[in-house]
């Protein structure tokens, strides 16, 4: 019985640490991908698109021209 | 020989029962006087006992146009450096602070006091420091000069909306949401912490086999709003431009849907950076002008009078009187701007024109307590109920007084004191076939079980007929088309609207004085409106009339939006 009692408890010592290791990798991750998520929301923000745009040379559109189809507007072949 | 062994003996027993009375007076002072003392010390050896901290709720702006939620606020991981005095020699105290001090922006006089304490184990030397920096300093490998993890709120846009969201900041050394969102939402968003009860093991952590107790922290929930980033932004870049050019003093514009009263852009100038509040220097800067602060409108307030008139069946749109340019009521004289008079002219003509004498005309037709209660179902004496903290009421008390020429100035915004979002509001009922709604700013609140508590629009009153809205929408559509507001019309489009130039009281001398507030009201496609926005800047130099300041504004913020909604023209 004793032996038995020896060899659950090492094994739950084991796996706690096993545990113990995954959760601070869990933690590590997170904290990544909320740093991710941070980063990504600034790249997308209007400032920094805008920025984009300006060094690239792209124009603000500033006429935007809507098509007006009259009758049947699929293609007879 | 028998005596002296008697007498050893004899010695031996009291020297035995002093030993043994020091023994059990000691295991008393122990066991019993000093129980509580040592029962704690070795719980604390052995026992574990953690608080469990919450993470406060984000806070998403939209991106309408891909359907992504983007966060405004959030909980970032910062370092934290401090210093361990103890462990410092006293020869390397001052070139320790001359290498830290441009690193961490601090004199090196500060640093040096803080670390200027042998005994001390701990004095912190700075938050929020950033990853590079942190190693930066890890790397000079500077023994006593540590490094700790810590989460701080985070903005990751900067200003952008910071009126709206607030800040969190510390109150009794508690995180603690102030002003905007982070302030109404307080409770909401802070979320409730919990503990963590056990035996720990000779490193400290948690024996998971041993008997313990958890109550699991409970992270605060999500909000999503209902403000767009793009037009949030747009908004924002329009607002400043304006106010730089005009050299105004501070400035409102804000966005609504007028179907629902989801807002979707608020901006107020002078803004902060929510990241940096503690920097700024004058907290009024923190008030959101747009629900904190009253004013009295000006013309911008005559579609109101316009509309109870119309729906009380006393005036039509056609309606013609003879303006003098001047009304006389008892003492006192009310004259129309630049002391202009019109001759005959219609209610249209009225709003056209912004004729003061016209204004007076449709009040008069009615009693005071008609006027009155069209004034209060519209909502200006009350907050509107918007889900952001610290929102005030109008002052309309001068219409209590029953006073003819109290009455007779309201009737064109003067006299009554409103906020932004009251007069918008109201307007938008004109949008929304006569529905004042309330105006909110979080679309949904998704709790950490996932659950959505979605806003529904509410309706607040039913102010005036869906005819009478109609009736006036047209007569707003022909002040943009056929006045001097001309500069507001985006071709292809519906567009209705009012200014007003308002002069700002005198509070030493009473009157008015030279200063003036400019607002601008308008909604489009007008009879299927998709935004009204309100413009307004305050004591703009240089330049007389609304009508020639914001009115562009307006302009390129509804061509914007026809874009970016992809409404296409009529």
């Amino acid at each position: 019985m004793s032996f038995f009692y020896l060899i659950q408890t090492n094994g739950v010592v084991s796996k706690t640490y096993q545990i113990r290791q995954e959760k601070q990798r869990l933690e590590k991750l997170r904290a990544e991908k909320s740093t991710l998520e941070i980063e990504a929301a600034r790249l997308q923000s209007p400032a920094n698109l805008g920025e984009i745009a300006k060094t690239l040379g792209m124009e603000e559109a500033v006429k935007v021209v809507y098509l007006k189809e009259k009758g049947a507007v699929a293609i007879k072949k | 020989m028998r005596r002296f062994t008697q007498w050893r003996i004899q010695i031996l027993f009291i020297i035995t029962l002093f030993i043994g009375g020091i023994i059990i007076a000691r295991l008393f002072s122990l066991q019993i006087l000093k129980y509580n003392f040592y029962s704690a010390s070795a719980q604390n050896q052995h026992q574990l006992y953690q608080k469990l901290f919450p993470k406060r709720g984000g806070i998403f702006i939209q991106d309408l146009k891909s359907k992504e939620y983007l966060p405004l606020a959030t909980n970032k991981e910062f370092q934290q450096v401090y210093a361990v005095p103890k462990l410092i020699l006293q020869e390397k105290r001052e070139e320790i602070a001359r290498q830290l001090s441009p690193l961490l922006d601090l004199d090196e006089e500060i640093i040096l006091n803080r670390i200027n304490k042998p005994e001390d184990p701990y004095e912190p030397l700075k938050h929020k420091v950033d990853e590079d920096l942190a190693q930066q300093i890890q790397s000079l490998k500077i023994k006593g000069i540590e490094l700790v993890k810590e989460t701080w709120r985070y903005y990751p846009a900067g200003s952008l909306a910071s009126h709206l969201v607030g800040f969190v900041g510390l109150k009794d050394e508690m995180e603690i949401g102030q002003y905007g969102l982070e302030g109404y939402y307080e409770e909401k968003l802070k979320g409730a912490a919990g503990f963590l009860e056990g035996w720990k093991d000779i490193l400290g952590y948690l024996i998971p086999a041993a008997a313990q107790k958890t109550q699991p922290a409970q992270d605060g929930s999500d909000l999503i709003l209902t403000i767009d980033q793009n037009i949030q932004f747009k908004a924002e870049k329009e607002l400043e431009e304006v106010i730089k050019k005009w050299s105004a003093d501070e400035g409102t514009i804000i966005v609504m849907e007028p179907k629902s009263g989801a807002i979707r852009a608020l901006a107020n100038w002078p803004n902060f950076n929510p990241n940096e509040y503690f920097k700024v220097e004058d907290i009024n800067v923190f008030l959101n002008s747009s629900i904190q602060k009253i004013y009295e409108p000006g013309s911008v307030f005559k579609p109101i009078t316009m509309a109870a008139g119309l729906n009380q069946g006393l005036i039509n749109p056609q309606t013609a009187y003879e303006d003098l340019g001047y009304v006389k009521i008892k003492n006192s004289i009310i004259r129309n701007a630049a002391d202009r008079s019109y001759g005959v002219s219609t209610m249209t003509n009225v709003l056209e024109n912004s004729i003061n004498t016209g204004a007076v005309f449709v009040q008069q037709k009615m009693s005071h307590e008609a006027f009155r209660q069209y004034v209060e179902d519209f909502g200006f004496d009350r907050p509107t109920g918007i889900d952001l903290t610290g929102e005030i009421g109008g002052d309309i008390s001068n219409l209590s007084e029953n006073r003819d020429i109290n009455f007779a100035t309201a009737s064109f915004g003067q006299g009554v004191a409103i906020t932004p979002l009251e007069l918008i509001t109201a307007l938008a009922a004109v949008a929304n076939q006569g529905k004042v709604m309330r105006p909110f700013a979080v679309e949904k609140i998704i709790e950490p079980n996932g659950q959505e508590i979605i806003t529904e629009p509410q309706i607040v009153k039913e102010v005036i007929y869906p005819k009478t809205a109609v009736q006036l929408t047209r007569m707003l559509i022909s002040t943009i088309e056929n006045s001097y507001d001309r500069k507001a019309q985006v071709k292809g489009y519906d567009v209705a609207g009012k200014t007003g130039t308002a002069q700002v009281p005198n509070l030493e001398s009473g009157g008015y004085s030279d200063k003036t507030i400019h607002t601008f009201v308008g909604f489009a496609p007008a009879f299927d409106p998709k935004f009204i926005v309100l413009i307004k800047i305050d004591n703009p130099k240089g330049i007389r009339f609304a009508s020639d300041s914001i009115t562009p504004v307006f302009r390129r913020l509804a061509e914007y939006m026809f874009n970016y909604f992809e409404i296409p023209p009529k």
